[in-house]
């Protein structure tokens, strides 16, 4: 008896939990033109003040001829911020001050990949066996395939296969 | 163990890395070649930095520092699209259009892998 409750509250659990998702993709995809708008102008401030004006007007350019995805265009505004790391020693002819911000860029990416198992917890296999249930890691994983998968029949599978994945992971 | 393929002329460093154009070095790397070709396809050998980006899949964090490195060696140079952008309600687009010292260049590295850059500006 106190199985079958288990399991009952496990699939609601999962689907209250994809049902989230959906929602947070939403919400999420609303906001990414302005995501693209803030990047933009993160990476434009990275460069010196002689070279922010031609910069920001050919980048908005270009990120309009970018193919029509929003997704698509907030990775190219993120990237834009390497860019304009790149582009500063070429004005200022600094090679170890560019050495030096790249270290940091990548320390800092370093970081968010050890924070792996917070963002995807639920789908990182552990040595012990199947993945480890937590509910941020089941939150945060069910949101973000909803963000990257965009199409309906995967949200649908998504919908169903979280709830597989809880039950299987209280029973073993 | 398989190795990815490197064209013979990425490697020959007295021949290509050692151009000289306009007193500036651009070593020509499999990105530069690449970008440039892209240039040979374009109408009017010119092209944005979108239509790079589209056409080489290569990142914007790469493609953007390298166009300003073929601007500072004279192998590219850049101009504004002619519009007013109040009228045509978009920002301006900004050209990069392969000079002949670009074109010579990237033709003697393209040579090395059989493909031709096209004429020059």
């Amino acid at each position: 008896m106190t199985e079958t409750v288990k399991s009952i509250a496990c699939w609601l659990g999962g689907l209250a939990a994809a049902g989230l998702a959906s929602w947070l993709y939403s919400d999420l995809y609303a906001c990414l033109p302005r995501a693209q708008k803030v990047l933009l102008n993160f990476a434009v401030n990275r460069l010196p003040e002689n070279m922010r004006a031609s910069w920001r007007e050919q980048w908005q350019a270009d990120l309009n001829d970018m193919p029509p995805s929003e997704l698509w265009r907030t990775i190219v505004a993120l990237d834009l911020v390497r860019a304009a790391i790149r582009l500063r020693p070429a004005a200022q002819g600094g090679v170890f001050a560019m050495l030096r911000r790249e270290i940091r860029l990548y320390s800092f990416l370093w970081q968010l990949y050890g924070m792996r198992h917070f963002f995807f917890g639920a789908l990182i296999k552990r040595p012990g066996g199947l993945p480890k249930l937590q509910l941020p890691n089941f939150v945060m994983t069910a949101m973000w395939a909803a963000v990257v998968v965009r199409m309906m029949w995967m949200r649908l599978l998504i919908l169903l296969a979280m709830p597989t994945i809880v039950v299987i992971t209280l029973w073993s | 163990m398989c190795r990815p393929y490197r064209p013979a002329c990425l490697t020959e460093t007295k021949t290509l890395c050692s151009l000289q154009t306009m007193g500036t070095e651009l070593k020509p790397t499999l990105h530069l070649l690449r970008a440039t070709k892209v240039f040979t396809n374009a109408r009017g050998y010119r092209a944005t930095g979108a239509d790079i980006m589209k056409a080489t899949k290569l990142p914007s964090g790469t493609v953007y520092p390298m166009l300003a490195r073929m601007e500072k060696a004279g192998w590219v140079r850049a101009e504004w699209e002619e519009v007013d952008p109040s009228e045509v309600g978009r920002p301006r687009r900004r050209f990069y259009i392969l000079t002949g010292v670009g074109q010579r260049s990237a033709q003697t590295a393209l040579n090395d892998l059989g493909v031709s850059a096209g004429a020059p500006v």
